[in-house]
């Protein structure tokens, strides 16, 4: 029988995509230029409002459950709500890091390490900016060239990040410190992937929302 | 439709409806209550030992009517295992076998109006073709076999209906589990009909009995028990006639109907009871 | 490779002048469940009811191209119908016990191929009903009318006299459509057991019931199969337009 409310239901869905993926590309932009200007009001603020962001994540899922689960789509309308669960949860984890970058903020003013603020960053968060808008883009209108658009362009990222990278390397002579921050963040990086994962096993357990990722916003907050 | 205008309220014509209804089936049960009670309340009278199982006196002005009990079962008896069969499979080979060619078609009328065709009429043919032609005089074999005819349309009619009336998927059942044709018939369909064919017997059964006309011009009338098929008899019914018309005895004439009655009613009864008991075992409620 | 029992090859059929299936091709693989889904009067039970034969009952029936049971054509003039229906059973869409005591049903088919050994019917009878999942629900009432029972159960015990013959294929069309949810997931479950031990094809509406319980899927539409393949793959990949619309319910 065919459901107007499930295709309803999906619809909405995506436009909340939209509304929560833009909220993250202004956020990445915002976070970026609060590192490059030494804003670290709007560092702080930034930060305060990551919870506050990523609840979309979770109504978002809520969201996608009940379709999954209560409609039993299968096909195309299953593969896209399943897309928009991944989609959710990937924006969130992109919301803790620019968390993370804010923090970096913070803490390079308190430290007084604020000399090197390279070009390329910029470009770098207008690369990104633009992936997810194009990836984004692509989910809402099913469109194939938007999508590659937006996987081609980490070429660009990548590009960029390594000319940062060994014009850093440069100048601090090549230290091997470089490698292991590299390392280090990335390790990081999954740490929090794995916080998200632990997230989403408690409440397949319990039921309810019981974790929170309170904990590390409560240590970026110092 | 035109639509008429409401001259009645439907609730005031369902009350109505209600009364006529009940009305009118009493009055049938009222009615039958009547004509058996007159007939047990003129005959009982005349009961005794010697009236059941003794033989008449002189042309039954007193004495017993044994012989017309034993003529009468004799008779049906045999009308009834010729007529049985034959009507039962041609049931089943209108139902299940012949299809619906013109020909077949034809065969059903031809059934449907051998069953309201006047008894007499077939006591006449029995009389010309068991009687004279085949030779068999007047006898028990001449009433039986004519009395058979008559009964043979009613139990093919019955019989059939309920051939046709078991439903389809029994046999579709059956024919999925690799039973043949045949044997889904006699394994699963005529069980299954067996009330709707029982109750085409017994109405073939009471056609014989209650028989009066038929049996006048093929089976005799003698007083004696027959001893064959082949010796002339004297049913209950032709019994009760003789001594009615003839006047040789109004009260034992009541006695006879009072008899015939009253088997009419034990057999009646009892059937019944027994298809309700199958009916129940077969259906589980 | 899996392993076929019924290979169908370019089967047409005809009521009289109507066309209903056409040019169709199916294998069905041993010891799996297939189920066939496609709108109302897409030729799925015409389908169903060729490979048994039912077919043959109905005077305007025709038949052309192939039906192959472990490789024999079975509409072969040699080929003993009684016999065929004996290794391809059916259950059918409403559930239909003879009026008999629920021994005799199971009894049946046993029965009418000639086995009448009391001691062989009782354990084959306490066998088949095991095996449906019936037994604990009956052992104490088997000379008792099948009619009353409930129609879950009257569904099992057709299961359960048709499994009583030992068939390889056994062909379900809707078995699950006139029952409550709970029988139909007894059936189902059942469903999951038996294909073990036989082949299963059956016919359904309810696209759920396909994914739970087959693992392979024909689609029908006006009477040619439109797309067949892995249930898993149909119903997340499906690669024709047509079957997309039709299990997302953009029509049927």
């Amino acid at each position: 029988m065919y459901n107007v409310v499930l295709e309803n239901k999906l619809e909405s869905l995506t436009k909340d995509v939209l509304i929560y993926s833009n909220q993250t590309t202004d956020r990445i932009d915002r976070a970026v230029d609060s590192y490059i200007n030494d804003d670290v009001e709007l560092a702080r603020k930034i930060i305060k409002s990551t919870d506050e962001i990523n609840k979309d994540s979770y109504n978002i899922e809520d969201g996608c459950l009940k379709v999954l689960g209560l409609h039993q789509p299968v096909a195309k309308d299953l593969r896209m709500g399943a897309a928009i669960l991944r989609i959710s949860i990937e924006l969130e984890r992109i919301n803790d890091l620019s968390a993370y970058i804010s923090r970096y903020t913070i803490d390079s003013e308190e430290r007084n390490l604020k000399i090197h603020k390279p070009p390329h960053l910029m470009f770098m968060s207008q690369t990104v900016q633009n992936m997810l808008k194009d990836g984004v883009g692509s989910l809402i209108n099913q469109d194939l060239h938007l999508l590659k658009r937006s996987t081609k362009n980490y070429n660009n990222l990548q590009d960029f990040y390594n000319q940062m990278f060994s014009e850093y390397n440069e100048l601090t002579h090549g230290g091997s410190q470089t490698y292991l921050i590299l390392v280090g963040r990335n390790l990081l990086s999954m740490g929090h992937h794995v916080m998200g994962m632990a997230d989403r096993i408690a409440y397949s357990i319990v039921g309810k929302r019981v974790m929170h990722t309170k904990l590390f916003h409560n240590l970026l907050m110092r | 439709m035109i639509s008429m205008p409401r001259i009645i309220s439907p609730h005031h014509a369902q009350k109505i409806m209600n009364v006529v209804l009940w009305g009118v089936g009493l009055l049938a049960i009222v009615i039958l209550i009547i004509i058996i009670g007159y007939i047990l309340w003129n005959g009982l009278p005349q009961f005794s030992l010697e009236f059941i199982f003794g033989n008449p006196v002189g042309s039954g002005e007193s004495g017993g009517i044994w012989p017309m009990i034993v003529s009468t079962f004799y008779v049906t008896f045999i009308a009834l295992i010729v007529a049985t069969p034959l009507g039962v499979l041609a049931a089943i080979w209108l139902a299940e076998y012949a299809g619906e060619s013109t020909l077949v078609k034809a065969i059903r009328f031809a059934a449907e109006t051998l069953a309201s065709i006047p008894s007499i009429v077939f006591g006449l043919f029995g009389l010309t073709f068991f009687v004279v032609f085949l030779q068999m005089g007047f006898s028990v074999l001449s009433g039986g076999l004519t009395l058979a005819l008559m009964a043979i349309p009613t139990i093919l009619r019955t019989a059939e209906v309920s051939i046709e009336a078991v439903p389809q998927s029994y046999k579709e059942g059956s024919l999925a589990l690799g039973a043949s044709k045949w044997q889904t018939i006699y394994r699963v369909v005529i069980p299954a009909a067996i009330p709707g064919i029982t109750t085409g017997i017994i109405l073939g059964m009471a056609r014989a009995i209650e028989e009066t006309a038929a049996i006048l011009y093929t089976v005799g009338a003698a007083l004696a028990i027959p001893m064959s098929i082949w010796d002339p008899a004297r049913p209950l019914p032709l019994h009760l006639y003789i001594l009615a018309t003839e006047g040789v005895s109004l009260p034992n004439a009541y006695g006879t109907a009072a008899v015939l009655v009253l088997i009419i009613l034990i057999i009646t009864i009892s059937t019944n009871y027994l298809v309700e008991k199958y009916t129940k075992k077969m259906m589980g409620r | 490779m899996e392993n076929i029992i019924i290979e169908v090859k370019e089967l047409n059929t005809y009521f009289d002048e109507s066309h209903i299936l056409k040019d169709i091709y199916l294998d069905i693989p041993r010891n799996a469940v297939t189920s066939l889904i496609g709108p109302s009067g897409c030729g799925k039970s015409t389908f169903l009811r060729t490979l048994n034969r039912m077919n043959d009952v109905i005077p305007t029936f025709k038949k052309e191209g192939t039906i192959l049971l472990d490789g024999k054509e079975i509409y072969d003039p040699d080929v003993d119908v009684v016999d065929l229906r004996k290794r391809v059973g059916m259950v059918f869409q409403k559930p239909n016990p003879f009026p008999k005591s629920i021994f005799e049903n199971v009894a049946y088919g046993l029965r009418v191929h000639g086995n009448n050994d009391k001691k062989d019917l009782e354990r084959r009878v306490e066998a088949s009903l095991k095996e449906a999942a019936l037994w604990d629900e009956v052992k104490d009432k088997l000379d008792d009318s099948a009619m009353g029972l409930s129609g879950g159960q009257q569904q099992r015990l057709c299961i359960a006299r048709t499994i009583a013959v030992e068939p390889e294929v056994i062909l379900m069309d809707e078995p699950c459509s006139a029952l409550d949810p709970i029988s139909t997931t007894k059936i189902e479950d059942l469903i999951h057991k038996l294909k073990n031990e036989f082949t299963i094809i059956i016919v359904t509406h309810n696209m759920q019931q396909a994914t739970r319980v087959s693992k392979y899927t024909a689609f029908f539409l006006h009477g040619e199969i439109v797309e067949k393949g892995l249930t898993d793959k149909i119903f997340i990949e499906p690669e024709d337009k047509r079957t997309e619309d039709y299990i997302t319910g953009r029509f049927g």
